[in-house]
């Protein structure tokens, strides 16, 4: 089960506004604690993930296309199923890989962005 | 004229020669009273007595024909016709000649059985195995002790007078059994009308039994009632012949049915398909079949360009059952003929060379377009190529054609989109024309003495080529008239000739008219002598230009005289008659004279179109002989006699002459005013007018020139007939030339019209009760061949996302792939078995398969067909 391109793409639109929301956020602050260093850093993860997951949505669409004009109307539902896992089957190497630094990097975008802002 | 006694002795001398030629003709007695021969013939037991005029013996004797054939003339009211062709006595070997290769089928049978209880009428289509199955019975006719007579009716110089020669030949003999053959009745229907009361007649002479046999095309169906036999009719299908063939020969019911489908009830390519079948082991198409033929033929495929473009040129015309003189022959490539004629592409048939049979014709020439069509750019129809040739090889090989092509069929067939049928019917009238004219020269060669109809006559005769019968009136022309040596109007011989006596009513027409004032000229004051005179200048120059055999001495004699007896100004006396400039114009063009190489003709024309004082006023002609004439018919001959002369068409004398004729358009066709119509017709084709246009009034004067009653009194005198003494003549001579004129021009469309004709009977004689049609199998193939493209993607589309499919995944196609592999066998099965059935059970079986899978492959989506439709 291979999830839509549509919501990794609305994911990847999240984790990238998530970055820029903490830069514009350090920007505006007049806080002198504040280490802006440290924000950068911590942005860097969420702009990382939001790549990630954008290159796997377009793996998937990819795979998509490579199947759909072997899908025919002359094809049962199974078998056209059976296309579609084919072509999945054929990138999973690369969805899992991207998948796995994707969590890591959402870890340490948190982990970063906690150390740069700490909880008052 | 010979005495009785002097022609008693010619004949006895003409038996002794016949004798001495083998041929018994018993004994003959003559004895001449009051003008006829009374002619009588003793043979054992056997008299016959007959009677003919004097003359027509004397015609008969010092044209070198036998006594036997005086006989047969004078027994059937008949002259003697020289140079006729006489009836094919075949011998059981040469008939079994032809046989080599066929088999007996139980047609034959059946034709046995009919014969023994009567008179049999044998009809089929081109190539279903008439002639063999004719050739069948006549060899087994001989085989029981009978004599065979048989005559083929596209020989037209076949006249009935032969066959009754042949049955008293027979009678002599003391042949028991005669059986008479009379081959292509549709060819000539009158000719076996007539045979067939001879036949009648002589029935009771025969001791043993005297059968006839006629054979023709499926148009002769509609007709038998006119051959007036009782005959029992036995139709020949091409699949009867087909089955038999197949029954001998070693396959199996589905092979067989498969060719007899494929043949179409044409023997030629069942035999071959078969022989296909026995070589290579399936059933051919047409192309195969084609393939063979052409492989049987050494060298073929190695043709340079020229031969295979002469190959086609041939086969194209033996489509049309054209065959080309070697005379012709010599004018086209001789290497390329020869190398043909190596082939055995082309063979030699007397003085022609051909394909061969039609369907064989039609066979090479779907080879020559498959094979070599992008090589010599055959693309031309062979009717295109039929008519080319036939405008180019001249009248006598367009006659020769146009007797062999079925066109009795057409003109009775109900359709006639463009034409074709109702110029088959013209054609068919001049036959008719052509008859009646025969018959009269035959019978009165001087037309009652009368030159005009003479010359008239003489005019078609030579149209349709019938050289004998004009040579006949032309003898006479020549006896009773001098021509002298240039320097003065010719004159009659002794008695004038009957067509002087309309001057004399001419002259009291133009007395009538002088009392209205039109003319300058009295009617009083003309030399109607002269007038008469200048007129028969006029006419010979006619006769002797369109001589089958031109001398030129006479034409140049009558050339001097015409150009003595023209007027300063152009015009022919009397300058107030201009039909008589007009008559001496057409004389001069028919002798070679034209407008632009004569200044005769040209000063003629230039007269006769000249305003007043000239004859010409405001787009018309006044005849100048009151009442004898119209206005409507001088016009009409004098636009024809400037037209043909090649005055232009467009110059305003001649469009407002063309347009004065439309404007009296509701004159055509009037009764009594045949020759105005018949003129008229002539020169409004010469304008320009369609013949579709003006079909109605040719139909009109077509029969009133066919019915009899017209050519009943054609001896009468002008004062008798109170009209033209030579009306028939002329009538019969201009619609000869005008029908003539007018076949030739649309020789395609006649063509065409016999090519579609002939494949509509083709196609309604096809289909039988226990077959399927044609129709219901293209609609079964359509549908098999949407369930195959159906069932062909289903397994590509497979194929492909199994191919892509991953080993895991590969599985959900593991059992669906070998399913439809399995759809697509039966299927093809399927199709295999829809091409070798025939019969209708085995045909709703198939259907009802073809249902089955085609829902299978489409699911809802199928419209199943009807098994029984």
């Amino acid at each position: 089960m291979t999830p839509p391109p549509a919501l990794l793409n609305f994911l990847a639109g999240i984790f990238a506004a998530a970055g820029v929301n903490l830069l514009t956020g350090a920007v505006e602050s007049s806080s002198m604690d504040l280490n802006i260093r440290n924000v950068v850093f911590a942005c860097l993860p969420w702009f990382g993930s939001a790549i990630s997951l954008a290159v796997t949505a377009t793996i998937i669409d990819r795979a998509h296309a490579d199947a759909n004009p072997l899908i025919t109307p002359n094809l049962t539902a199974a078998e056209k199923r059976a296309v579609l896992g084919s072509a999945v089957e054929r990138v999973r190497g690369r969805l899992i890989a991207l998948g796995a630094a994707t969590l890591i990097l959402v870890s340490l975008g948190t982990l970063a962005t906690l150390h740069a802002i700490p909880p008052r | 004229m010979r005495s009785g006694r002097a022609a008693a002795r010619i004949i006895e001398h003409e038996v002794n020669e016949a004798r001495g030629a083998g041929v018994p003709t018993g004994q003959l007695e003559v004895h001449a009273e009051a003008g006829l021969a009374h002619v009588t013939v003793r043979d054992g037991s056997e008299t016959w007595e007959a009677s003919c005029p004097v003359s027509l013996l004397r015609t008969a004797l010092t044209s070198g024909g036998s006594a036997l054939s005086v006989v047969a003339a004078a027994m059937l009211g008949e002259a003697w016709v020289p140079g006729a062709s006489r009836p094919w006595r075949p011998t059981r070997s040469s008939l079994d000649e032809r046989l080599v290769g066929t088999t007996a089928t139980a047609r034959d049978e059946q034709i046995g059985r009919a014969l023994t209880l009567g008179d049999v009428l044998l009809i089929g289509s081109s190539a279903s195995g008439k002639t063999v199955s004719s050739c069948t019975a006549a060899s087994r006719w001989i085989s029981d002790g009978g004599a065979v007579i048989w005559l083929d009716l596209i020989d037209s110089s076949l006249y009935d007078q032969a066959l009754v020669e042949e049955i008293l030949i027979s009678i002599s003999r003391g042949e028991g059994r005669v059986l008479i053959v009379i081959d292509n009745v549709q060819a000539n229907p009158t000719l076996a009308g007539s045979m067939s009361t001879v036949i009648g007649r002589s029935r009771p002479y025969i001791h043993g039994s005297l059968r006839a046999l006629l054979v023709g095309w499926p148009s002769v169906w509609a007709m038998r009632d006119r051959i007036g036999l009782k005959v029992a009719d036995v139709v020949v299908h091409g699949e009867e012949v087909i089955r038999d063939l197949i029954a001998t020969a070693d396959c199996s019911s589905e092979v067989g049915a498969a060719v007899s489908h494929l043949a179409q009830g044409d023997v030629l390519i069942a035999a071959v398909a078969l022989k296909y079948f026995s070589e290579y082991g399936k059933v051919p198409t047409l192309d195969e079949v084609s393939g063979l033929i052409v492989a049987e033929r050494p060298g073929v495929e190695d043709l340079d360009h020229a031969s295979r473009t002469l190959f086609f040129w041939f086969a194209s015309l033996g489509m049309y059952e054209i065959e080309v003189t070697k005379s012709y022959a010599a004018t086209l490539d001789q290497d390329a003929i020869e190398r043909l004629q190596r082939s055995r592409c082309i063979v030699s048939d007397g003085d022609a060379l051909s394909v061969g049979h039609k369907s064989l014709a039609a066979l090479l020439v779907r080879y020559a377009r498959r094979e070599w069509g992008s090589d010599v750019g055959m693309l031309q129809s062979p009717g295109r190529v039929a008519v080319d040739f036939l405008r180019t090889a001249g009248d006598r090989q367009i006659l020769a054609t146009l007797e062999k092509l079925d066109l009795v069929g057409l003109a009775e067939s109900g359709s006639d989109q463009h034409g074709s049928a109702f110029l088959a019917r013209c054609w068919q009238s001049l036959s008719v024309l052509g008859a009646y004219l025969v018959k009269h020269a035959r019978d009165d060669p001087t037309w009652g003495r009368n030159l005009a109809s003479c010359v008239f006559a003489c005019d078609a005769l030579a149209q349709l080529h019938k050289r004998e019968e004009w040579q006949l009136s032309a003898d006479f022309v020549r006896s009773a008239w001098d021509y002298g040596d240039g320097s003065r109007l010719p004159r009659p011989i002794g008695e004038v000739t009957a067509e002087w006596f309309d001057f004399p009513e001419i002259q009291k027409a133009m007395r009538a008219e002088d009392g209205v004032g039109v003319s300058p000229m009295r009617a009083d004051g003309i030399d109607m002598d002269r007038m008469h005179r200048t007129w028969v200048t006029g006419l010979l120059l006619g006769l002797e230009g369109a001589a089958p055999e031109r001398q030129a001495s006479r034409i140049e004699t009558l050339k001097a005289i015409a150009a003595t007896a023209q007027e300063p100004d152009g015009n022919f006396y009397p300058a107030r008659v201009p039909w008589i400039t007009a008559r001496v114009i057409l004389g001069l063009r028919s002798a070679g004279d034209s407008y632009e190489s004569s200044d005769v003709v040209r000063r003629a024309c230039d007269w006769l179109r000249s305003p007043s004082p000239g004859p010409y006023s405001f787009g018309a002609w006044e005849s100048g002989s009151g009442a004898w004439n119209s206005q409507l018919m001088t016009t009409a001959m004098c636009l024809a006699a400037l037209g043909q002369a090649g005055v232009q068409m467009h110059e305003p004398v001649m469009v407002a002459g063309a347009a004065y004729l439309k404007s009296k358009r509701s004159d055509w066709g009037q009764p009594g005013s045949e020759i105005d119509t018949a003129l008229v017709l002539e020169a409004s084709l010469l304008a320009g007018e369609r013949w579709r246009d003006v079909s109605a009034d040719m139909s009109q004067l077509i029969s009133w020139a066919r019915d009899r009653s017209a050519w009943v009194e054609t001896s009468r005198l002008a004062p008798d007939a109170g009209t033209e003494s030579s009306k028939v003549a002329f009538i019969a001579s201009e619609l000869v030339a005008i029908v003539w004129a007018i076949v030739k021009r649309e020789l395609a469309v006649l063509l065409e019209g016999v090519a579609t004709y002939e494949m509509q009977t083709l196609e309604e004689s096809v289909p039988t009760l226990d077959e399927v049609t044609p129709a219901a199998r293209e609609l079964f193939f359509l549908d098999l061949e949407r369930v195959l493209d159906a069932v062909g993607m289903n397994i590509s589309d497979r194929e492909a996302a199994a191919n892509f499919a991953t080993e895991s995944k590969a599985a959900a196609f593991q059992l669906s792939l070998p399913e439809w592999r399995e759809v697509e066998q039966q299927a093809r099965a399927l199709r295999r078995d829809a091409e070798l059935a025939i019969s209708r059970d085995t045909w709703d079986e198939i259907v009802e398969r073809l249902n089955k899978l085609g829902h299978r492959v489409r699911g809802p989506a199928w419209m199943p067909l009807e098994p029984g439709s």
